[in-house]
């Protein structure tokens, strides 16, 4: 008897749970301009299973509503609606009744602050943090009434209001959704720590508010992804690398089969400004391009900007990849890694001091040369060949105000034969940050950057002994100012002055090496930018961003400077001395975008930007070069500059399950470089007699849509565009299709969390083959046959497309450890894409002449496990 | 270098090469005009064929007709057609530190070039070496460059009587006035066992010095029209003859050979 009554005690107690958190748990989003309650009502039960009961004289009087709600539970959106009507309701399971509430007389509450009373407003500011590890967060989505903001690149987030009761959410990917009740009264510092979101397959398929792409910022050609989004993707031999997986966006294509460097926009490989804690990265490959230099393990975030850059970046035309380190866990020691068939990873975190400091090592190292130890032959087991990664990060909160970022990175490629002849080459950064509030409205970061790049070539050869050393080093000094100035305007102001030492190349030799010891004129330059912005939220609706940078390049003695006529012969030689300023180029760089949003869901947005390069990449070779050299600007050699509009429309469907964005450019370019016909690329010459200039044009359309959540998420996206250059001196003065002109870019990625132990993932990849050079004829001298060209780039590489799969199995999970097996096919069908094409007397019947295709990668399968505790 | 970047790509990836067939499209006929005059006693001679397309085979047939002369210090010296499409005299021998003249006519169009002979450089001696890592044999070419003068040197290897196609082409930027070792190695891409050097095998070097135009030539030509390397804009090389849609060189150059019998 009492077991029953108890049963149906809590059988009912659990019901009305059940109840009242369905009002709470449902959550829509809708707009409405002058509409009757009934509209409203009728909205609501189209959109959720509940339906109303009221009288039709209570429903159809009253002021028209106007309001404009996203993604708020219907417990919060119905005090809205009768707000100020004398309605009250009850809700009875699926039913909402509405009632007269005769104790209620007809006057406005201050229940929600729809609009401001008094000019008076105050600041809630504070840090987006992970609850675990005490990481912040970058980019985390914070909605609070009608405005919203996202947290920068230190987790800091500011907003200005006028005092009120809000409800304050917060989402970013891969954590946990957390809204917050917050009374303003005064300047308020809220902290906020997001918890991790576990895989539990439940809360997956429940979770309905992710951080969708921003409708209201004016910010376009813009993508952010952050690890625990790209984890699952598969990739070639295993080795998570998030330059690979842009390139699956539109917009950004990949430079070849398995390779890392990438084009955005109709720019080369060398338009990309790549930033690691916010220093350049010269050369981020490894391998000949196949794998790129970070480290997933230490990277926590990445985004990627194609058009539209703020105007605290600058120096590179095309597009800036702005990569961020983890910190290091300030809560708790642990350690992660992985075992993969070609290389290792382990890296530590920890707190130094809990909740104040934290430190973080990475490395990665590849063991392609382990294999080549088991090879009898002892030529072959004496080689090396491998790269390796580190990566170190420690941080220190000094105060409230205060935070301390000291984190670097070396990298270093080792390929030769061991006693013979060898190059190795890498980067190394560090970076120091030091992070101030001013006040809870300027945020100030300042930041010393040191970066370098080099090669060296050793030859040990008995008889023949030399080396060659070439570098490029920068020292750079950043100040940022993020200015919350209120409700409607964030400003950034800024300076960055960059020292640039290039080193082109320095041979020391032996006595009888048969080569002289010599050292190519060093260049030095200094790279200066001012800038200032503002966005401006102009109404509800319309957002305005603008901006201008102001760079200065100015080269500096001491060293030769040369005039050189239309063939490239030197006509007359400048001496300058040390400090001496040869000269200085100067840009404005206006940086425009606005944002207008049509309705929750919808909005368009434009903008036109300006970007200059004064460093350039000059290759020759189809795939990235250890030995690509990077010039400066001289006399000759002027700043490339571009100009891109683009315009966008950006939609949410179903709830923003769905997210369709679609972007069109037009970018024209500026003082573009291309190598004479018949240049030595290995010359002490000046280099500018080997090179000749012209301008280009690039336009295109990008659709993308993409599924954020549930079990099955991903993306399709598709890119139509046009690359083209006009070089004097090449084609005959013609516009020819650039080489990574392609007209057709289709990528597809899906993921697929199949139960709690499986995901599953596929991405399949299309696009047009290059535009490139092939003979039109041939002729014979001194016995053999040569290529005779016509048209440059008219000819087109075969059509690339390929499908990888990966499917990735969650181990047992223990208290304190958690290790997962990775499997990926990468080109499961095994196409046979065309590396090269090259041409040749048939080795058959000398009398012909045939085209022979080279692939590189087929059926590459590749397991790899990777544990944390 | 570049050799050893290609040895760990080829090691790391299994790479797999197929013939293809690309549709080409045809173009006009150019002249080629190769003509050379050497510092020893033999023959001057210029040969005058025309490209053709792709698919076609790979014979090219002389043109007949053309009026070539050479002219130096003011003589002009004609060169008949001993053969179709070849134009030779045996009584030129050229002389270091003079200019000639190249004039051909073909059909109304005119062709010129000039080539300065260079003095020559000793060739001191040749030795064969096996290659660390792949067990080929290659052979070295030894001379002492002179310093202070810009030289550029044009090696031609013979096997057994067989020319190695791989352009070998010096310049003494980086080695002027050293004793300099060049390594003729090459890549076999084709997997012609009769390219390689074996023991028993004689091998020929002719080594010449050529004049600064010429060695564009040779460089540009290995650069961009050989077909085979990675080269991202293919070219036709840079000649120093003048006329539209000609291809080709002219070159006054001097002749050292050496041979050896490989052990």
């Amino acid at each position: 008897m009492f077991l029953r009554f108890f049963l149906i005690l809590t059988g009912s107690l659990l019901a009305g749970i059940a109840r009242s958190q369905e009002l709470e748990n449902t959550r829509i989003s809708m707009q409405l301009k002058q509409a009757s309650l009934k509209e409203a009502i009728q909205i609501i039960e189209a959109l959720t299973p509940f339906k109303f009961a009221a009288s039709a004289e209570d429903i159809e009087d009253g002021s028209g509503i106007t309001l404009d709600i996203k993604n708020q539970p219907l417990s919060k959106v119905l005090p809205i609606l009768l707000k100020g009507r004398g309605l009250q309701y009850q809700q009875i399971k699926q039913t909402i009744i509405l009632k007269k509430d005769p104790a209620l007389k007809t006057t406005s509450s201050l229940i929600l602050p729809v609009v401001a009373r008094t000019a008076e407003k105050y600041t809630i500011s504070g840090t987006v943090k992970s609850q675990k590890t005490g990481e912040t967060i970058i980019g985390a989505t914070l909605r609070i009434a009608n405005t919203g903001t996202t947290s920068n690149e230190y987790g800091f987030y500011s907003i200005v209001l006028a005092p009120g009761n809000y409800h304050l959410e917060v989402s970013s990917v891969g954590m946990k959704y957390k809204s917050i009740d917050v009374s303003l009264t005064g300047n308020t510092v809220l902290n906020i720590s997001l918890e991790e979101d576990s895989k539990d397959l439940q809360e997956v398929t429940i979770r309905a508010t992710t951080a969708g792409r921003s409708l209201r910022t004016p910010q376009m050609g813009m993508e952010r992804l952050s690890m625990p989004e790209i984890k699952d993707i598969p990739v070639l031999l295993g080795e998570k690398d998030i330059l690979k997986t842009i390139q699956l966006l539109p917009g950004i294509k990949s430079a070849g089969d398995g390779n890392s460097g990438f084009y955005v926009r109709g720019g080369g490989a060398d338009q990309n400004l790549i930033l690691l804690d916010e220093a350049t990265v010269y050369n981020p490959s490894h391998l000949l391009g196949f794998f790129s230099t970070f480290n997933s393990d230490a990277i926590k975030n990445i985004v990627v900007y194609k058009a539209g850059m703020p105007a605290q970046y600058g120096g590179r035309l095309s597009s800036v990849v702005d990569v961020r380190m983890n910190e290091g866990n300030n809560q708790d020691y642990g350690a992660s890694g992985g075992i993969g068939l070609i290389s290792s990873r382990l890296n530590i975190e920890g707190p130094i001091q809990k909740d104040r400091s934290s430190f973080l090592l990475s490395g990665r190292r590849t063991y392609a040369d382990l294999f080549l130890k088991l090879s009898k032959d002892s030529n072959v087991n004496r080689s090396r060949l491998y790269f390796y990664d580190l990566n170190a990060k420690a941080n220190y909160i000094l105060g409230n105000k205060d935070r301390l970022y000291l984190s670097g990175y070396f990298g270093r490629d080792v390929l030769g034969q061991s006693n013979i002849a060898g190059i190795n080459w890498g980067n190394t950064t560090a970076t120091a940050r030091w992070n101030h509030l001013f006040n809870s409205r300027l945020f100030s970061n300042t930041s010393l950057i040191y970066s370098n790049y080099d090669f060296k070539i050793t030859n040990k050869e008995a008889g023949n002994e030399f080396n060659i050393i070439s570098q490029i080093k920068d020292w750079n000094l950043k100040e940022e100012l993020q200015w919350y100035a209120g409700s409607k305007n964030t400003l950034n102001i800024g300076f960055n002055a960059i020292h640039h030492t290039i080193r082109p190349g320095e041979i020391s030799a032996s006595k009888d090496a048969g080569v002289n010891s010599m050292i190519l004129p060093r260049r030095y330059s200094l790279e200066n930018a001012l800038y200032a912005t503002d966005t401006w939220k102009a109404t509800d609706r319309l957002t305005l961003t603008y901006g201008v940078r102001a760079s200065a390049f100015s080269i500096l003695g001491q060293g030769d400077y040369y005039n050189i006529d239309a063939s490239g012969k030197i006509i007359d030689t400048l001496h300058y001395g040390s400090g001496q300023v040869v000269k200085t180029y100067f840009n404005i760089e206006p940086r425009l975008a606005a944002g207008y949003q049509l309705n929750t869901t919808t909005a368009v947005k434009a903008s036109y930007v300006r970007n200059t390069q004064n460093l350039h990449l000059v290759s020759n070779s189809t795939s990235s070069s250890p030995t690509d050299r990077w010039v400066a600007n001289t006399n000759i050699i002027r700043p490339e500059i571009s100009d891109q509009v683009s315009i966008g429309y950006y939609k949410n469907l179903q709830e923003g399950r769905y997210e369709l964005t679609v972007e069109s450019y037009y970018k024209t370019m500026q003082h573009q470089i291309d190598y004479r016909d018949g240049a030595n690329v290995y010359t002490n010459q000046p280099i500018e007699t080997q090179l000749l200039f012209g301008k280009g044009r690039a336009y295109g359309i990008e659709w993308l849509l993409r599924k954020k959540t549930g079990r099955l998420t991903g993306w399709i996206s598709y890119t139509l565009s046009k690359t083209e250059r006009k070089i004097d001196g090449i084609n005959n003065d013609q516009w020819y299709n650039a080489r990574q002109d392609r007209t057709h870019d289709i990528a597809v990625v899906g993921i697929y969390q199949l139960n709690k132990k499986w995901t599953l993932s596929a991405d399949w990849v299309f696009y047009t083959g290059d535009a490139i050079t092939f003979p039109s004829g041939k002729y014979m001298v001194d016995g053999d046959v040569y290529f005779l060209y016509t048209k440059r780039n008219a000819w087109r590489m075969p059509s690339y497309h390929r499908l990888d799969l990966g499917a990735t199995c969650q181990l047992k999970k223990r208290k304190k450890f958690s290790s997962e097996i990775n499997f990926s096919l990468y080109n499961a069908y095994g196409r046979e894409n065309a590396y090269q094409i090259t041409f040749r007397q048939s080795k058959d019947d000398p009398d012909r002449t045939e085209a022979l295709q080279t692939s590189l990668f087929r059926f590459i399968p590749s397991i790899s496990y990777n544990f944390k505790f | 270098m570049k050799f050893a970047i290609y040895i760990g790509l080829i090691l790391l990836f299994s790479s797999c090469q197929k013939v293809i067939s690309i549709d080409l499209d045809s173009t006009s006929k150019q002249y080629v005009i190769v003509g050379t005059l050497t510092d020893q006693p033999g023959v001057c001679q210029v040969s005058i064929t025309q490209t053709k397309n792709f698919n076609d085979n790979n014979q090219f047939p002389g043109v007949s007709g053309a009026t070539v002369t050479l002219e130096n210090n003011g003589v002009v010296t004609p060169l008949p057609e001993t053969s179709a499409g070849i134009y030779q005299s045996s009584a030129l021998t050229g002389t270091p530190g003079n200019t000639y003249h190249l004039s051909v006519t073909i059909d109304g169009h005119v062709y010129t070039a000039s080539s300065t002979m260079p003095q020559p450089v000793a060739l001191d001696s040749i030795y064969v070496s096996t290659e660390s890592f792949s067990n080929n044999k290659y052979m070295t070419v030894v001379y002492h460059d002179p310093a202070g003068i810009a030289n550029y040197y044009h090696y031609v290897q013979y096997v057994n009587g067989k020319k190695e196609k791989t352009i070998f082409a010096d310049n003494d930027e980086f080695t002027d006035g050293q004793t300099v070792k060049s390594r003729l190695s090459f890549n076999n891409d084709n997997n012609d066992n009769s390219r390689d050097i074996h023991t028993g095998d004689s091998v020929r070097i002719d080594m010449f010095c050529i004049d600064p135009d010429v060695y564009k030539y040779w460089y540009s030509l290995n650069d961009g029209a050989t077909g085979a390397n990675q080269s991202a804009s293919p070219s036709n090389p840079v000649s120093n003859i003048t006329g539209t849609s000609v291809q080709g060189y002219f070159s006054a150059q001097t002749l050292q050979s050496k041979i050896i019998r490989v052990p």
